[in-house]
């Protein structure tokens, strides 16, 4: 197969997954001292390489699809795990309930994953926004402060 | 990962992640929990000491995926009586599922899938992961020791 990339074949899919994992406490570290900028960064770049690993497996003909989709779904869900740790209870309760997607995923053969991480870094980027623009007065913004933060 | 590295990178995450609640007692309560579930590699003790390591295979659901969704329930039902220790106790729980994700080789949805994932950040060699191991936990170890002495909870006289 063609890729676009060849470099990309030199590359192990599952330690680009690594690196991802490995980057998560970054986003907790940042997300706990309130670095919203720098968190939504560091948050952006998990998923970046998240997002790679499978392009890597593609260009490397790794086609076992099944194999892939555990080493991406551990991979996500103990990076959620970790980047909750700063966030309020809400997000813990949505990675326990993803955790479980993912095991009845596995049981079902049926994949239904719930793009937590995504969201998280949609709210930190419209919390961001609130901030830059002052609108720290604004409810939106105490009700974001709420939600995000214990 | 080696218990000791668990517990220094569980603590780690506290003194960073969460300096307010830092307390002797608050680093027992991490410490605990982050070496916890390790307490189940204690049936497998003997082949381990013949082997000098613990298979994936030694690993029950317990230390896998289905654990960390129990561990994280313990927490959260934790929190609803004291907000603190549950925080404490998922600190210390999920930075063991995360180290030893990252650095062994594990079945993370067994018994739904025995499929071993190992994501390539340790050397599968015995020798050089024992230097790895030392290296990460000597490392951590000073840091946290550090950070400790600064704050004002180790008394280190230099």
């Amino acid at each position: 197969m063609q890729t676009p990339l060849p470099i990309l074949k030199h590359l192990d899919a599952n330690m680009i997954s690594g690196l991802s994992l490995a980057l998560s406490p970054i986003a907790f570290l940042l997300i706990a001292e309130r670095a919203i900028l720098a968190s939504v960064i560091a948050l952006f770049f998990v998923m970046l390489l998240d997002a790679l690993d499978g392009i890597v497996a593609r260009a490397r003909g790794q086609t076992s699809s099944n194999d892939g989709w555990i080493v991406d779904v551990s991979v996500d869900r103990v990076s959620e795990a970790v980047v909750s740790l700063a966030l309020g209870r809400i997000f813990i309760l949505f990675t326990i309930f993803n955790m479980g997607l993912a095991l009845l995923s596995c049981h079902y053969k049926k994949h239904a994953i719930i793009p937590l991480r995504h969201a998280i870094l949609v709210i930190l980027i419209a919390y961001f926004v609130l901030q830059f623009l002052m609108l720290e007065s604004q409810p939106a913004f105490s009700i974001l402060e709420q939600i995000i933060f214990y | 990962m080696n218990s000791l590295c668990h517990l220094f990178f569980a603590n780690l995450l506290l003194v960073f992640g969460a300096p307010s609640l830092v307390s002797p007692t608050a680093l027992l309560i991490t410490s605990i929990a982050a070496i916890l579930i390790d307490l189940e590699h204690i049936s497998h003790l003997r082949v381990a000491l013949k082997t000098r390591r613990f298979k994936s295979e030694t690993r029950t659901r317990w230390h896998e995926l289905t654990g960390l969704l129990l561990a994280m329930s313990i927490s959260l039902a934790v929190m609803l009586f004291c907000v603190t220790v549950g925080r404490l106790l998922l600190m210390g729980l999920v930075s063991h599922y995360f180290l030893d994700l990252l650095t062994r080789p594990t079945r993370p949805l067994y018994p739904l899938s025995n499929k071993v994932v190992f994501l390539g950040l340790a050397p599968r060699n015995l020798k050089k992961l024992t230097i790895y191991d030392t290296i990460i936990t000597v490392t951590m170890g000073a840091i946290l020791v550090v950070v400790l002495h600064n704050i004002g909870f180790l008394n280190i006289g230099w």
